[in-house]
């Protein structure tokens, strides 16, 4: 039997901001233990409320994308 | 006037089939109304048989009328590519299938297959009604194929599909999905808006043998329940690499809460004991 200690690095958003790595978002994440935290900023909620209004708009429903 | 000598249990006869085919409740006929009122049997027989007829013909035409259509739409069942098919305009009360609808392992086969079915319809559609004659699980395209309908206990089989981009989005916010249970394999590699706008969504189950190798999100299902939320964790790939799961804080919050309106779950000790079981997922909650 082996046992190992694992530590993940758990990085929590100041008030008011939201963590991205550009492509994901989160008040609070739990990195793999293999990713990397310098891939990790902090964004204003305001700009993260602006990027999921212009992903909604960029992914709004067109049958287009189906074919 | 000549005189009949006759046995008057003829007319005893001919007044109780009288009165046992009369539809107005004749109780004695004389001799003199017997052939007006036997005239009235026979009317009214004719009634009965036309209004008979009728109806036998009426549902004879329905059905007729419901082979033909389901014949031609389901090539005899023999239709393996239902894309868009149950689209826009179909409505619970008339989706009845013939056959059962199984579906092709080819691209598109099942894709929107079911977009905004069922809006404008007064409840949502129950799946479990209908599970039993719908197979998807040779769908390899399962792009919007239940985006934006009014369809709950949805249960599926997608464990062949390679795209579930918009599967289940509620993307014009209507639906009301309350209950999502779904086999999902590491075919997939596009979950992509998946699971947008599921704000009603409560129950989301990854069915057992369930694999996620890629990068998931469903931050707007803040009433997802805690078995909810650990099937999506147990079912995280375990040799994944670089990729993120998304939840949303305020359902991690509610669902682990170690007190009633406590409302702490993600520093319960059950949550982080559940984080760091899949250690090679980013796990993010927003």
């Amino acid at each position: 039997m082996t046992t190992e200690t694992i530590t993940r690095i758990k990085l929590t958003a100041s008030e008011g901001m939201v963590l991205t790595d550009g492509e994901h978002y989160g008040k609070e994440v739990f990195l793999a233990v293999d990713a990397d935290k310098s891939s990790w900023h902090e964004i204003t909620e305001a700009e993260y409320e602006a990027k999921m209004t212009e992903k909604e708009r960029a992914g709004a429903f067109n049958e287009a994308d189906s074919i | 006037m000549a005189l009949v000598v006759t046995d008057d249990k003829h007319y005893k006869n001919i007044a109780n089939m009288i009165r046992e085919n009369s539809d107005n409740n004749v109780l004695s006929v004389k001799p003199e109304q017997m052939a007006s009122a036997i005239q009235e049997v026979a009317d009214y027989k004719e009634s009965l048989g036309l209004e008979q007829g009728r109806q036998e013909g009426y549902q004879e035409g329905k059905q007729a009328e419901y082979d033909a259509f389901w014949d031609a739409y389901q090539q005899n069942g023999n239709r393996t590519g239902y894309r868009y098919s149950f689209s826009s305009g179909w409505m619970p009360s008339i989706f009845n299938p013939k056959y059962k609808i199984t579906l092709a392992n080819s691209a598109y086969s099942g894709t929107g297959m079911f977009f905004l079915f069922g809006t404008g319809a007064g409840e949502t559609f129950d799946w479990r009604t209908v599970a039993d004659m719908i197979d998807v699980s040779g769908c390899t395209d399962a792009s919007s194929m239940f985006n934006s309908a009014k369809i709950n206990y949805i249960d599926v089989d997608l464990s062949n599909a390679t795209n579930l981009f918009k599967c289940f989005t509620s993307e014009w916010q209507i639906t009301g999905c309350t209950h999502i249970s779904v086999k999902v394999s590491e075919k997939c590699i596009n979950y992509n808006s998946t699971f947008d706008y599921c704000s009603e969504l409560t129950h989301l189950f990854f069915k057992e043998g369930s694999v996620i190798a890629a990068n998931m999100s469903v931050p707007s299902a803040t009433k997802l329940v805690k078995e909810s939320i650990e099937s999506i964790i147990y079912a995280l790939w375990d040799s994944a690499s670089g990729k993120t799961l998304t939840l949303s804080l305020t359902a991690v919050k509610k669902a682990f809460e170690t007190s009633p309106g406590a409302n702490d779950g993600n520093i319960s000790e059950e949550w982080l004991s559940l984080v760091a079981s899949k250690s090679n997922w980013t796990i993010s909650l927003v």
